[in-house]
């Protein structure tokens, strides 16, 4: 009796403290946005970080997309704790995108820094970005990095602010004539084939359609199975958002760049949907024939991701369209058992065989919206951009991206960096990266890309030499039959449009934006459809049927609104 | 009259007198769940507003049932109530029976079977520690056409002439999910059935050999009406789940467009339209009070059923 | 009692029919056994059954790199730990005073109570209510939600309910408090029970990444469910960013370990400690003396 009068109490006065405190924020919940700081009153002096030892500060990172967070004695991060004196506390997604970010928004708790990834659109309409108009002319290697471009920067915020500083996509280049060296290999859509196939063609490259699965079939025919299981010409990989692979062919097939689920006639400008017009019917026809010849296997469509990559590995599938990047961990299994005929070089695939471009181009700068922002509570923002401003000079830059000299990399009499063999693998390795290279810090704040001053490459990968010692004795063979340096040589460079890929453009719509609500259902439709209208009996029936039900859909008032926001960037791009 | 109420409440008082220390117990509790989940329920004001997370509640705008005629409009809403209920229901029934005879027959493991009832038992448990993810990877595995073990099996007995695509075929997708189901779980739910099982008074079975009842009457006569309660305890609150028909494992194994017309349940349809548009959060709200008030009415109803069947009630 | 020849028979199908379900039970844990020891880029090309063909620890030393998870590990206990033993008693409690069929309250608490497990005011609210409660990035995130189990309670009543109700009258007549009944009799006799639900209780909290994730981000108060769930996500790097804008030059780099191989060494890091733990636990589903108990 006595004890249970006392435990009650206990539990009751504990949880009437809690009520109390539970029931004061009640509908003022979420009010943020009073303490927002003023930026540019207080126009303080850049900090170099030379002349004295910098002050320790932490700032607190969200991204909001996968990721490691190096751990603490990771060595070029301390040396650019020891540089800058700042600490960044990383936090990458784990979940759910849309809970994380709304309950971020929802209760005004934000990190000091925002990688706002595929959030962006979500973070800007919420206003959590503190803007960086009046800050960034006082920095002066962030300046350099964007002053061509600000007006793309303030392109996608709701009141042409800028928020976001894009972290990938600013090029820096010599114009010695050995640029096109430094490029990556191109790691974008296409029909991507294998080698084998082509040789065995006698190196031939089947730009034509039609061609390309007649050889698809021929080989079958002559190879139907491969290290004894049964081959598997086309593969159409359909899972979750990954189903671009079966959606974005057409708008390639005549010409188009990666622009997603529109075509936009280089012209006029003019935007249309494609996957109801010929070229998309004339494309899932022949995957229809394709089908029915056995080149598809049913269980494409149902194909989960690892599934994919398992028979792409297992170096049984011929070909399909997909990006480079997507399949890659699948190809580096052949690479790493010295299958090299197993991999796969891009074919610009066209209806006449005219050779199409893909998402070749040369891209000129950044596109705005893609990248990291300080958010409004952060604790110190002239802080946090001295430190970004930091790591854009050349020698940090080359701390993160190149590592120690003499430990990482060296120098050889021409001034060039270079690796040995070891250390090259070292950095191969992601587990050595995470503990002992700056990328993982780098990859989330602007950085340089193309060359340094000195002409070396800004990151190691893409060092021309060592790329050419990295080849192997079959694809300097196979690439030596075609004359070509590498893969991306398969596909002509279109010139750069001038306006961004308009997927991204739907990714920093307002969130109320008539046209995100009809995108969902053209994309939801065509998930649910195409599968079946390519695995159909009767072609011309099933597309009918899935061409209705596209007519019961406003896509045209989708066109005219990408269009609008087309010609609007137009004008700064 | 007048007495006879007041009579009714001095013997109220009477009892409240008399239950004191079990009403002192009681207080925390009903603290607890007012503070943990009633209080929260304000959020649901958020299906009548057009919900911008970065505004203030006084600065919402209003909006009324803007959300919930959204919701009863949209046809593909009846098409995911469809494969929510039909779903639900098939693994309601299958995880019911199977869960209830593996523990019967369980429990029909006695001497020298003792040690190996045991072992099975917590074999059984096993699957319910693996993440769906890595469930959903086994059954694609086991159920594909390329080299999995059923479509081999299937071949090798003569009961199919060409391999099934199991993945690919609309009609057998609730099935995969019950059985998936059924796997994963039967042995973890039939432990709170065995230990329904041990309150049984082991006289009763003596009583019943002597009357002559086998081993199946036996089962039938007492060890199915001993765990009755439990039983119907159990059917009433599942039922109250009956909306929540699972979300992982249609995600990753139904999001193919063979089959995403029967594998979309409410849930996934919530996430899907929730996405990043506006009134995203009010219509995701919307469709849980919906869910909510659905769930307790059928909760409700269930409960009246048991209690006119002079069963153990719920409440 | 001596067996009968059809008893036999009988006893000998079920225990046929058992070892198919042993099989179909035991064969995923495994093979994801098997897969978390075999080298990642030779399991991609599949035919991994019952045997690694490369062995490697390799996938367990890329979990294992840092401390986190240990600390995580720690983490993952303590919350569990105290969790169960905080919600079994509550739950316990709670179960036996609405076991009294004379509480007057009894109908209205149940139903108070029930009415928990269908509620969702959603996360938001939520969030805010925590936040209020000042339990974001504590410890106390993880335990004070659940200090008690609607549904525990319902199943712990039903099984007090099962009991002869002449125990607890006989403990009133000699004047015990509530809480001596609870503790000294009720509490002995539902030992099956509690357990049971214990184990659900410690289940529950040993797999919620959830939590972590909204409420508890905090690197010290990670648990090991979240350090995997952020291993899994960041194995996935390709995943979620669009295409042109990965970075060429760290990717392009052949990964050692994939998804689905982590996947496999971490569900056995995740599993083993509760496999290991609740044998034990079963223990008492068993082993009570029902005769003890007799009307």
């Amino acid at each position: 009796m006595k004890k249970a009068k006392f435990l009650s109490l206990l539990m009751t006065v504990a949880l009437i403290v809690a009520v109390l405190s539970a029931c004061a924020p009640l509908g003022t919940g979420g009010s943020t946005g009073t303490q927002t700081p003023t930026p540019g009153q207080s126009t303080q002096q850049p900090g170099t970080p030379d002349d004295k030892k910098p002050e320790p500060i932490t700032f607190t990172m969200f991204v909001a997309g996968p990721g490691e967070a190096p751990p603490a004695n990771n060595k070029i991060i301390k040396k650019i704790q020891e540089i800058t004196g700042v600490t960044i506390e990383f936090e990458f997604l784990v979940g759910d995108m849309e809970q994380k970010v709304g309950i971020m928004i929802a209760s005004g708790d934000y990190p000091d820094l925002i990688g706002a990834g595929q959030a962006r659109g979500r973070f800007l309409n919420a206003g959590s970005f503190a803007a960086l108009d009046d800050y960034l002319p006082n920095y002066p290697n962030l300046w350099k990095h964007y002053e061509p471009y600000l007006d793309r920067l303030r392109s996608i915020s709701p009141d042409k602010k800028i928020y976001i500083l894009d972290i990938w996509g600013r090029e820096y280049w010599l114009n010695d004539g050995e640029d096109q060296y430094y490029e990556g290999d191109y790691n974008g859509p296409a029909f991507w084939i294998q080698k084998d196939v082509l040789a065995w063609d006698g190196y031939s490259n089947p730009t034509k359609l039609d061609d390309f699965f007649d050889l698809l079939e021929r080989y079958y025919k002559a190879h139907p199975t491969i290290d004894g299981q049964p081959t598997l010409p086309f593969e159409v990989h359909s899972q979750d958002w990954r189903s671009f692979c079966l959606k974005n062919a057409p708008q390639h097939l005549i010409g188009g760049r990666n622009e997603g689920d529109v075509v936009v006639k280089p012209d006029t400008l003019e935007v249309e949907i494609y996957q109801n017009k010929w070229y998309a019917k004339d494309y899932y026809k022949k995957l229809n024939e394709a089908y029915k010849k056995g080149l598809i296997h049913p269980e494409t469509f149902t194909r989960n991701y690892d599934e994919y990559l398992k028979v792409i590995s297992q170096g049984r599938v011929l070909a399909m369209f997909d990006q480079h990047w997507n399949f890659q961990d699948g190809e580096s299994v052949l690479v790493g058992e010295g299958k090299y005929e197993r991999t796969y070089v891009p074919i610009g695939v066209s209806f006449d065989g005219t050779p199409m471009p893909y998402n070749r181009y040369k891209s000129e700068g950044i596109i705005g919206g893609n990248g990291m922002g300080i958010s409004k509570t952060c604790k110190d923002i002239e802080r946090a951009l001295q430190f970004m401003d930091t790591l854009l000079e050349e020698d940090v830059h080359r701390l993160m991206y190149w590592g120690i000299e003499g430990e990482d990399y060296y120098v050889d009499a021409n001034g060039r960096l270079r690796r040995t063999p070891e250390q090259k693998a070292n950095f191969d390795n992601p587990d050595w990266r995470l503990a002992n290279s700056g990328i993982v810090l780098g990859d989330q704040f602007p950085k340089l890309e193309g060359r340094y001053s000195d002409g070396n490459s800004c990151s190691a990968g893409t060092q021309p030499e060592e790329r050419l010692e990295n080849q192997n004795e079959y694809d300097k063979k196979f690439y030596q039959q075609y004359g070509f340096y590498g893969r991306s040589d398969f596909l002509p460079i279109m010139k750069d449009p001038g306006y961004p890929e308009v997927w991204s453009i739907f990714s920093t719509m307002e969130d109320d934006n008539i046209a995100k609500p009809i995108f969902d259902q053209i994309t939801d439709l065509q998930n649910r459809y195409l599968p079946g209208v390519i695995m159909s009996d009767d072609f011309e029936a099933a597309w009918a049927e899935y061409v209705a039900r596209y007519e019961n859909i406003d896509y045209r008032a989708l066109e005219e609104e990408v269009e609008r926001q087309i010609r609007e960037r137009m004008t700064i791009y | 009259m007048v007495t006879k109420s007041l009579n009714r409440r001095s013997e109220f008082f009477k009892q409240a007198r008399k239950q004191k220390s079990l009403i002192l117990i009681s207080i925390p509790y009903f603290i607890y769940f007012f503070i943990f989940s009633y209080l929260p329920l304000w959020g649901l004001t958020m299906a009548f507003q057009n919900y911008k997370p970065q505004l203030s509640f006084f600065e919402q705008e209003w909006v009324g049932f803007k959300h919930f005629q959204n919701l009863f409009t949209d046809p593909d809403f009846y098409r995911v109530m469809r494969n929510t209920l039909g779903m639900s229901l098939i693994n309601l029934t299958l995880s019911f029976v199977t869960a209830i005879g593996f523990a019967l027959l369980l429990n029909e493991l006695t001497g020298e079977f003792y040690h190996f009832k045991r072992v099975v038992q917590t074999i059984s448990y096993m699957p319910h520690f693996l993440s769906w993810i890595i469930v959903c990877g086994l059954v694609s595995g086991v159920l594909s056409m390329d080299d999995g073990i059923i479509n081999e099996l299937l071949l090798k007995l003569g009961l199919i002439k060409e391999k099934i695509h199991f993945m690919g075929k609309p009609e057998l997708f609730w099935w995969i999910v019950g059985f998936t189901n059924v796997w994963k779980s039967m042995g973890w739910n039939s432990i709170i059935y065995l230990a329904a099982i041990t309150s049984i008074d082991p006289c009763l079975y003596e009583a019943a050999a002597i009357d002559g009842y086998g081993r199946f009457g036996r089962m039938w006569h007492i060890t199915l009406p001993g765990i009755k309660s439990t039983i119907i305890v159990l059917l009433i609150l599942n039922a109250g789940w009956i909306l929540n028909a699972g979300f992982e494992i249609q995600y990753i194994l139904g999001s193919n467009g063979l089959v995403l017309d029967v594998s979309e349940t409410i849930d996934i349809f919530v996430l899907k339209r929730g996405f990043g548009r506006s009134g995203g959060f009010a219509f995701g709200t919307a469709a849980g009070m919906f869910k909510t008030v659905a769930s307790t009415v059928i909760l409700l109803l269930c409960n009246k059923i048991a209690a006119w069947l002079d069963e153990e009630r719920l409440v | 009692m001596k067996k009968s020849l059809g008893d036999k028979i009988i006893d000998w199908i079920i225990v046929l029919f058992m070892l198919l379900v042993v099989v179909a039970m035991l064969y995923p844990l495994w093979n994801t056994l098997a897969i978390s020891f075999n080298d990642a880029r030779d399991s991609i090309k599949g035919g991994i059954y019952l045997w690694p063909r490369e062995w490697t620890l390799y996938n367990y030393q890329s979990i294992f790199k840092t401390d986190k998870i240990f600390k995580a590990f720690m983490v993952s206990v303590s919350r569990t730990v105290l969790t169960t033993v905080l919600n079994v008693f509550f739950s316990g409690l709670l179960g036996y005073v609405l076991s009294r069929k004379e509480f007057i309250f009894r109908r209205f608490l149940t139903v108070f109570m029930v009415m928990t497990m269908y509620i969702n005011a959603g996360l938001i609210p939520q969030y805010f209510l925590y936040r209020s409660l000042g339990l974001i990035n504590t410890f106390w995130v993880y335990i004070l939600p659940a200090l008690v189990g609607a549904f525990n309670v319902i199943v712990i009543r039903t099984y007090i309910n099962s009991l002869p109700a002449s125990l607890v009258e006989s403990a009133k007549i000699d004047g015990a408090g509530e809480l001596r009944i609870y503790f000294s009799i009720i509490v002995p006799m539902c030992l099956p029970v509690l357990a049971t639900v214990a184990l659900w209780v410690a289940v529950g909290a040993w797999n919620s990444w959830f939590d972590s994730f909204i409420f508890a981000p905090k690197q010290d108060l990670s648990t090991l469910q979240y350090e995997m769930m952020k291993i899994i996500a960041s194995s996935m790097q390709t995943g979620i960013s669009q295409p042109d804008y990965i970075d060429m030059q760290s990717s392009q780099s052949r990964n050692m370990v994939t998804p689905n191989s982590l996947r496999a060494a971490m569900t056995m890091v995740a599993t083993v400690p509760i496999l290991v733990v609740y044998p034990f636990l079963q223990k008492y589903f068993v082993t009570v003396n029902i005769g003890s108990v007799k009307e």
